[in-house]
């Protein structure tokens, strides 16, 4: 009896790290007004400014991590859409190619990034580097149908470069992730 | 720091001595950032429309081409690297002379397309720019055939990968230019108005002995020289005589042995040889054709000929 008891506990216990079931876990992470402002600013720089210094090694979307963040803790589909929306045309305006290729694609991710995090507890840093690698491949996936199915351009992609940036985000993020934590308002 | 201080003096010191030997005017620029994609490779520069860039100017290195200028702004200035998807320079191979494209392909490689399967290329061959497309200066350096490899999508051509003279994964400083009129220096403008005056020298010395020629020519007019045209004859007005149009002798052909009825002058119904007997043949002609065997014998008898004094061969 007490066995039994024992592995009910365990899997209820597993079941409650992934799946939000207290009140506390429900609550949408609040940042201050700067870290919204110069965190994003900042990735955008260094996406810019680190592929000069790391040359052909340069396998991360820093954008699309920050996306993925703050659309993963403030748990809102609309603001994850906006900001995925906004990152994105950003980005592409340091591009040659049109305004919205990488807008579509962070929008998308952000948006999943969203209702991911509304259904799951994702403070594991496993399940952040599981969903960072998956988005990042995502998004890879969105850019290609965007360049060659919606602007009918004849754009070549590089299948081991995007394995390769997605496995850089999802290690970048291991990293970052606890990093902007800490910059969290506890109450 | 110092260290990276020396080597950025260095770089500098190289290009410096590159934009001075070099005729066109160049305005140097920094790498300040890059797209951050993969999909799109370009880089800014610190230059910009207040420095008298606009799209489609050059860029190069002291080793070699960089890509163009596409976006300028006031400060600053977008450039399209040749080893993007979206580029293209044309190019001309220096020993085979053939030419092409240079685009980049999806793993970032500048590779020269539109060539067909028989050309010979071989690796080690080098790449210049070919001047074509009104942006490169011809013969800046490209790079080097690093392989020659089939076109999976088109067959009958090949793809040719060039390992880039310029180090692209790597651009600190570049230059842009700025104007393709020829800009020389002092020392060159002073070889080029030497090589002028030398011309010059030699053209008055051609210009005394046609003098000296002529004025022979004046004191022994029974001289006649063979390649001066020929003076027109004048008539008793003064004036030249009008040149007699000479007609062309048109050749008679030759009278056939054996006539018949493809002979020329010979007509469809017999095969008369072409002769002056013209009646007989114009009351052939009402008759209905036949199919008659060309003569095999002579029909014209030959006209005599001259006696001449020849002893006949005696036969053995």
């Amino acid at each position: 009896m007490s066995a039994s008891v024992c592995s009910r506990r365990r899997n209820a216990i597993a079941v409650e790290t992934f799946l939000p079931d207290n009140r506390r876990e429900f609550e949408i992470r609040r940042y201050p007004s700067y870290v919204y402002a110069l965190v994003p600013l900042l990735a955008l720089v260094l996406q810019a400014w680190l592929p000069r210094l790391m040359g052909r090694f340069a396998y991360m979307d820093l954008p699309l991590l920050v996306t993925i963040y703050f659309a993963l803790n403030r748990r809102s589909p609309i603001h994850g859409t906006l900001l995925g929306a906004v990152l994105g045309m950003a980005q592409d305006g340091l591009t040659q190619g049109a305004i919205g290729i990488h807008g579509i694609a962070n929008t998308v991710c952000g948006f999943l990034s969203a209702v991911i995090g509304l259904r799951v507890v994702v403070d594991n840093n496993i399940i952040r580097l599981l969903l960072n690698f998956v988005l990042t491949l995502l998004s890879g996936a969105i850019m290609f149908f965007v360049i060659h199915m919606l602007l009918g351009l004849d754009w070549r992609s590089n299948w081991l470069d995007e394995v390769f940036r997605a496995a850089g985000n999802a290690g970048i993020g291991a990293v970052v992730f606890p990093l902007l934590d800490r910059t969290q308002i506890r109450d | 720091m110092l260290h990276e201080d020396a080597l950025a003096g260095q770089r500098l010191q190289a290009l410096l001595k590159f934009q001075q030997s070099y005729i066109y005017a160049t305005t140097p620029a920094q790498v300040i950032g890059s797209s951050g994609s993969m999909q799109s490779r370009v880089v800014w520069i610190d230059k910009g429309s207040n420095d008298g860039l606009q799209p489609d100017m050059a860029v190069i290195t002291g080793d070699g081409i960089v890509g163009k200028v596409r976006d300028v702004f006031a400060h600053s200035a977008q450039v399209l690297v040749i080893n993007d998807q979206t580029s293209g320079a044309g190019v001309v191979l220096e020993t085979t002379r053939i030419r092409g494209i240079l685009r980049g392909n999806a793993w970032g490689q500048p590779q020269v397309v539109n060539i067909l399967i028989d050309s010979r290329i071989q690796p080690g061959e080098k790449v210049l720019t070919a001047g074509g497309d009104q942006i490169f200066p011809r013969g800046l350096p490209v790079g080097v055939v690093e392989r020659v490899e089939r076109d999976p999508e088109r067959s009958g051509f090949i793809n040719v990968t060039v390992k880039p003279a310029a180090d692209l994964q790597h651009l600190d400083e570049v230059l842009v230019v700025t104007s393709l009129e020829p800009h020389l220096s002092a020392a060159q403008m002073a070889d080029l108005k030497t090589s002028e005056d030398l011309k010059g020298a030699e053209a008055a010395a051609d210009l005394a002995r046609k003098k000296a020629a002529a004025e022979m020519a004046e004191r022994l007019p029974s001289l006649k020289d063979p390649n001066a045209p020929e003076t027109p004859k004048l008539g008793p007005d003064g004036k030249p005589l009008p040149a007699t149009p000479t007609v062309p002798v048109t050749p008679k052909p030759l009278q056939p042995i054996h006539p018949d009825r493809f002979s020329p002058g010979s007509s469809d119904d017999a095969p008369a040889p072409a002769s002056e007997d013209s009646t007989d043949s114009g009351a052939d002609a009402a008759a209905p054709k036949q199919s008659v065997p060309p003569k095999t014998g002579p029909s014209k008898t030959p006209a005599p000929k001259p006696k001449t004094d020849k002893p006949q061969g005696r036969t053995p």
